[in-house]
């Protein structure tokens, strides 16, 4: 308390001498939550429907084939919950689901959503904790409530408009109930995914992300981070237009964002002197997030996403994650362009994978496919036998087995 | 139209939709549906005659698929959590003395807390009741399948088998409503809209049921009303919508 107040008076005194005008110390104003531990709406409000809805939905999520059964991760990602808020973390609920893209969500109710191409991107607890800070925030802030009042009120805008096109439809002879395909239950849902969260709203789950993350030992330095690096992910993928993140097209001014949580960040440390903040738990992250790695690549690989792709492997490999199986993903990511020059590429990381531990067998037989298209019979056969030696139960045992066979005898 | 509703699933946001998108379809399908005009219902049927030998015969009830909502000026469906309770409420008591008057033999499915294996996979069935459905309305009642001219040989499959196992019944019983009421803005945009010569749709009562064989997974009965009236909320009417669903179910 005592610093603070010192270095705020020095901030004021070098700013008065400095300059005209308005002299202040920006300390971080704390959000407070809208709703109580175990808050559930009056059943008569527009909130109960809302919950009722996801309740529903939660129910698929339960079921939904899209979701990465792991109990241990789940558990895992609850004890971050419960690090960002003791009091809150027990009714949020977390479902990881298979979705190769940057994203987490949150729903009215508590449910939490936390895709794998989120956890991909993630290089340890603490940027873990920043993004699942943020969508509490959300929650905390009841953002889906606000969301869809500012919609019904929006709507009734829309209806005024839209009187002058059913006119018009019924000029043509068509009926105008038909105009009316798209008003139902669909509606609510489409609206609220679509519009989702505003821009404020955005802004506030971003401070209340941090405020939480000030709450644990984890490195508040890492929260931008992230923001950083999914810029710089962006950047690397600017030639492939079609492949725009979701995140992106979604989440608005990126730039600005990073800068806001820099300054909270800076906030924040300035308050406490950011002592006791520097945990990042990347052992702990992997230790969980890990058993998936492989999955996750080659869902992210199948996306055919080049640039994109070779940022996050790089990451990955900056962060010394897995070796062995980022350098035989990022193998089959040359291989599969194929551009000149990827083929020696790709057998560079191969081999560079091979050195390593965890190297899928998988390594060996993209390998031996390159030597073979190279026209080097001999290392081709070596590499494929290999493979069916670490893994004799390959589905395609049959194919590489004709394969070393035709390799065998002489050359042709 | 509006430009939001045809937006793609494509689209996921750090909203809350996307784990709702596969629900979309049905209130569209529904709409195209409705017309003007009082209550109908019409149904198909592939058998006449539940009980072919005399042994005793078991329809379980599954979980009912209904949501009743507030329809705003602007258009907006508004779920209600309250009227909703109420409605299962109203339409259990009416399936229960329905029951009794056929005789037999409703029973009822309760999903037991703790989700096991059979558990999941009737959760499932339940969501391909509801995809299968809305099939059947769209080419049944709007885009007829050449296909299927005049056949209706729909099924959710044979692995319904488990809530037979599970319940020891003949066929299962699946109920899906949409129920909304204009709020009093709905109402004056409607007013308003009829002094332009135009109309707006208020709310109306939108649903279809089906019973399926358990041991062959096929719809063996469908029917789907349209009910511009009707409420849900209090008994008397609720047992009219209820009879209206259940209009021409085979004995």
């Amino acid at each position: 308390m005592f610093s603070q107040t010192v270095k705020c008076t020095v901030l004021v005194l070098l700013v008065a001498f400095a300059a005209a005008g308005p002299a202040y110390c920006k300390t971080f104003e704390r959000l407070q939550p809208e709703i109580t531990p175990n808050y559930q709406p009056d059943i008569s409000g527009t909130e109960a429907g809302l919950w009722m809805v996801f309740n529903k939905a939660e129910e698929s999520l339960k079921t939904s084939p899209n979701r990465l059964k792991d109990p241990e991760l789940d558990h895992y990602l609850k004890t971050v919950i419960c690090k960002l808020s003791e009091k809150f973390c027990p009714e949020i609920r977390v479902y990881v689901m298979r979705m190769p893209y940057f994203n987490a969500n949150m729903a009215p109710n508590g449910v939490m959503q936390v895709w794998t191409g989120l956890l991909l991107r993630v290089n340890n607890e603490a940027q873990l904790a920043t993004v699942l800070g943020h969508e509490m925030g959300h929650y905390l802030r009841r953002h889906s409530l606000k969301s869809f009042e500012d919609l019904k009120h929006k709507s009734v805008l829309y209806t005024f408009l839209s009187l002058g096109i059913e006119g018009a439809l019924a000029a043509g002879g068509i009926n105008p109930d038909l105009g009316y395909a798209a008003m139902d239950m669909n509606r609510v849902l489409t609206y609220a995914s679509l519009f989702a969260f505003s821009r404020n709203q955005e802004r506030e789950a971003d401070k209340y992300g941090i405020q939480l993350l000030n709450n644990t030992q984890l490195s508040l330095e890492q929260a931008p981070v992230i923001w950083g690096n999914l810029i710089a992910e962006e950047k690397s993928a600017q030639h492939e237009k079609k492949h725009r993140s979701i995140f992106f097209a979604t989440h608005p001014a990126p730039k600005e964002r990073l800068a806001n949580l820099k300054e909270y960040v800076q906030e924040l440390s300035e308050e406490d002197g950011s002592s006791g903040h520097d945990n990042l738990n990347a052992g702990k992250y992997w230790k969980y997030v890990g058993p998936h790695l492989p999955m996750l690549l080659e869902d992210e690989i199948n996306l055919n996403q080049f640039g994109r792709t070779l940022y996050v492997l790089r990451n990955l490999l900056d962060n010394n994650i897995e070796p062995g199986i980022v350098r035989y993903y990022m193998g089959e990511l040359y291989r599969r362009r194929n551009k000149k020059g990827d083929i020696q590429l790709a057998i560079q990381n191969y081999l560079q994978a091979i050195d390593n531990n965890n190297c899928p067998a998988e390594a060996h037989r993209s390998l031996g496919l390159l030597y073979y298209k190279n026209g080097d019979r001999a290392s081709a056969r070596k590499e494929f036998q290999k493979y069916l030696d670490h893994k004799p139960d390959a589905s395609d045992h049959e194919m590489i087995q004709f394969y070393i066979s035709s390799l065998s005898g002489d050359s042709k | 139209m509006d430009s939001f509703t045809r937006t793609g699933g494509t689209v996921r946001i750090s909203g809350s939709g996307n784990i709702l998108y596969a629900a979309r379809l049905s209130g569209l399908l529904i709409i195209i549906l409705l017309a003007t005009g009082c209550a109908t219902t019409k149904s198909f049927s592939s058998i006449s005659n539940l009980r072919p030998t005399d042994k005793e015969l078991k329809i379980v009830l599954m979980p009912l698929d209904v949501q009743l909502s507030i329809l705003t000026a602007g258009g907006t469906l508004e779920p209600q959590a309250q009227w909703t309770r109420d409605a299962k409420r109203n339409m259990v008591d009416a399936l229960d003395e329905i029951g009794k008057e056929r005789s037999n033999d409703f029973i009822v499915y309760k999903e037991p807390e703790q989700l096991d294996a059979s558990a999941r996979k009737i959760l499932e069935i339940e969501r391909l009741h509801r995809a299968v459905g809305q099939a059947i309305l769209f080419h049944k009642y709007v885009v007829p399948l050449p296909t299927k001219k005049n056949a209706f040989d729909w099924t959710l499959g044979p692995e319904v088998s488990v809530l037979r196992k599970k319940t020891h019944a003949d066929y299962a019983l699946f109920i899906h409503v949409q129920d909304s009421y204009s709020s009093a803005g709905r109402i004056f945009m409607q007013v308003l809209a009829a002094g332009l010569g135009m109309g707006i749709r208020g709310g109306r009562q939108a649903g279809f049921t089906s019973l399926v064989d358990l041991t062959t997974g096929n719809i063996v009965w469908f029917n789907y009303i349209n009910n511009p009236a009707g409420d849900l909320r209090t008994p008397e009417p609720a047992m009219k919508t209820v009879k209206l669903l259940l209009k021409g179910l085979p004995e």
